[in-house]
């Protein structure tokens, strides 16, 4: 079960203001940590349409995926987020999802 | 002559008045240490070729009738994360169990060219991290007024020896209230000057921006003398400031008539053990006495202070422990097959638990998915608290709260539950946030006679009014070990 407190905290903001990127990115975090992938997944979508060079969106949304076992969904993600990374210079991400890509590949 | 009670002055009285020597002096101390250390613990290395040889300058000097210098022939106690030149530094950890550092910590420098003698290093929390001195890499430091209890943390082992008279004063390090929680446990005071007072050169790093390094004296006045020949700007710290150094004696017993002290109402709620709360109430009543004005002040985003330490803190030493990898640093560990696989074992066999614990803490919170959630919004509390400190200062000149929440709990006690290890550091953690200056003094004994601290918080680079008003309050409670 997610966090209700920070669950209904996030849900307020975004009530105010439902473009609010990193409140979307973080209910997404409390649904992806305790194990609600679809709902998570729902968030995640929902964050890049809007905000399509969130990069951690597309990881997180591969990690969630990975931990439900959907592996090729997950390198679908990865693969997004790499490109996106690549576009916004952040070699933070960049250099973690490729990693998880290349575990991901091998395992 | 008995060395019990011996404080930074009278030592250097006793040198300079020839009623004993530096080497005598060397003398009971180690024999006080052989007879008495084993059953606390409170030594890890003690060198003795180097503080005999540092004896030996001083009697020369008090010989030929020269000047001596500010602490000619104190002998004190360094922390074990600090580097002395050709003495084993081990940081409390077993991966430097062996390591002998090539140079030696400007602190270090700094205190024996002003006279003082290092009789050793002093146990702590591996990598300071912990508060009872339970994760040291080699054995646990006992509390001299209660063997069956902890002396806090890290700087357990510097605070110890202070309290036993195995030292005259030491030095810590103090970057969530490692100076002064053990200072509080061990009935002995501790300071924390504030952020860049104090050059770090050649402290093993824990979090860089919240490390502080200070000093244990039995007294505020002992704890003035060692601060001012340790102070000042030093190009091989970058991040120490370039602010004059005033003379620190000149506040010790200056009246506190009419100064706005400032009492937050967070230090004082759930939690705070009820003899606690009486006695440091009681010191402040004793400060009211003397002529302070009591304000009630908030510091409104106290509540969020120990999870922004532990972000902010494990983020910093994941990166600064990286090091300790069997190639730069650290004993390697055999039979690594590949490159990784030598890391990992070095790493493995190396770190205590804690040690690793807050390393994956902080590789986790640097990870790219979690930096904004919780490292970056980790640092902007830490700007809401810094602010909440500016705001009250506005108020007051300085602000008194507990120092611990608690007296000295047993050996064991929360060995099991990190979180309420943690917690032993809540009133300690805002000040390094801050970046303030803190003292911890004696403020009176719980039932059980275990020590009560109180701490004393002023503004940037105000350790004056720190010292005066910790002065004002240790002699209007005459609560101190020295007499």
């Amino acid at each position: 079960m997610p966090d209700e407190n920070r669950v209904a905290a996030l849900k307020e903001i975004l009530d105010a203001n439902p473009d609010d990127a990193f409140a979307r990115y973080a209910l997404g975090l409390e649904y992806s940590g305790s194990g609600e992938t679809d709902a998570a997944l729902a968030e995640f979508q929902r964050l890049l349409a809007v905000h399509p060079d969130y990069t951690n969106g597309y990881f997180m949304a591969a990690q969630a995926l990975a931990r439900a076992e959907r592996k090729d969904e997950a390198q679908s993600l990865l693969q997004q987020g790499i490109e996106c990374a690549r576009r916004t210079r952040n070699q933070h991400a960049l250099t973690e999802m490729e990693a998880m890509l290349d575990e991901l590949e091998r395992g | 002559m008995n060395i019990d009670r011996l404080t930074v002055d009278s030592a250097r009285t006793a040198v300079l008045e020839k009623q004993t020597t530096a080497t005598a002096l060397v003398d009971a101390f180690y024999q006080k240490i052989d007879a008495e250390d084993a059953a606390i613990g409170a030594y890890l290395t003690l060198c003795k070729e180097r503080a005999y040889r540092q004896a030996a300058r001083i009697d020369a000097l008090a010989d030929k009738g020269d000047a001596l210098p500010p602490l000619a022939g104190v002998p004190i106690a360094v922390k074990d994360v600090f580097a002395t030149k050709d003495v084993r530094t081990t940081a409390g950890s077993k991966i430097l169990a062996n390591f002998v550092a090539p140079y030696d910590a400007t602190v270090v420098a700094r205190l024996e060219e002003a006279g003082a003698i290092i009789l050793g290093k002093t146990n702590c929390d591996e990598f300071a991290m912990g508060s009872s001195n339970e994760n040291s890499g080699f054995y646990p430091v006992h509390n001299p007024r209660d063997h069956a209890r902890v002396p806090g943390g890290s700087s357990g082992g510097s605070a110890a020896v202070v309290a036993a008279g195995t030292a005259v004063a030491s030095i810590g390090s103090d970057t969530g209230g490692s100076i002064r929680q053990p200072a509080a446990f061990c009935g002995v005071v501790g300071l924390k000057p504030t952020y860049g007072r104090v050059s770090r050169y050649g402290l093993i790093a824990f979090a860089s921006s919240l490390d502080h390094v200070g000093p244990f004296g039995k007294s505020v006045k002992d704890a003035a003398l060692m601060l001012q020949c340790m102070a000042g700007r030093e190009p091989l710290d970058s991040t120490s400031a370039d602010v004059p150094v005033p003379n620190y004696l000149d506040q010790i017993g200056q009246p506190v008539r009419g100064l706005r002290i400032g009492v937050p109402e967070e230090y004082f709620g759930e939690g705070l053990d009820p003899e606690v709360r009486r006695a440091v109430e009681a010191g402040i009543q004793e400060l009211a006495k003397a002529g302070c004005e009591i304000v009630p002040i908030s510091l409104p985003n106290t509540k969020y202070a120990i999870p922004t330490y532990y972000v902010v803190a494990t983020a910093e030493a994941s990166s600064n422990l990286a090091r300790y990898d069997g190639v730069r640093y650290g004993a390697r560990a055999a039979d690594g097959k590949t490159l990784a696989e030598m890391y990992r074992r070095t790493r493995d066999a190396g770190f205590g638990a804690e040690v690793k614990r807050r390393i994956m803490l902080g590789t986790y919170v640097l990870s790219a998915g979690y930096y904004d959630a919780y490292y970056l919004k980790a640092q902007r509390v830490r700007r809401l608290l810094a602010s909440d400190f500016h705001q009250a200062f506005a108020k007051v000149d300085a602000i008194v709260t507990p120092t611990a929440p608690t007296p000295a709990f047993k050996l064991g006690e929360k060995m099991d539950d990190p979180l309420a290890m943690y917690l032993a550091d809540i009133f300690t953690v805002t000040a390094n946030l801050a970046g303030i200056p803190g003292i911890s003094i004696p403020c009176g004994n719980s039932k059980e006679g275990l020590p009560i601290g109180m701490q004393i918080l002023g503004k940037h680079f105000d350790e004056p009014m720190v010292l005066r008003v910790g002065h004002a309050a240790e002699h209007a409670m005459a609560g101190t070990v020295a007499e």
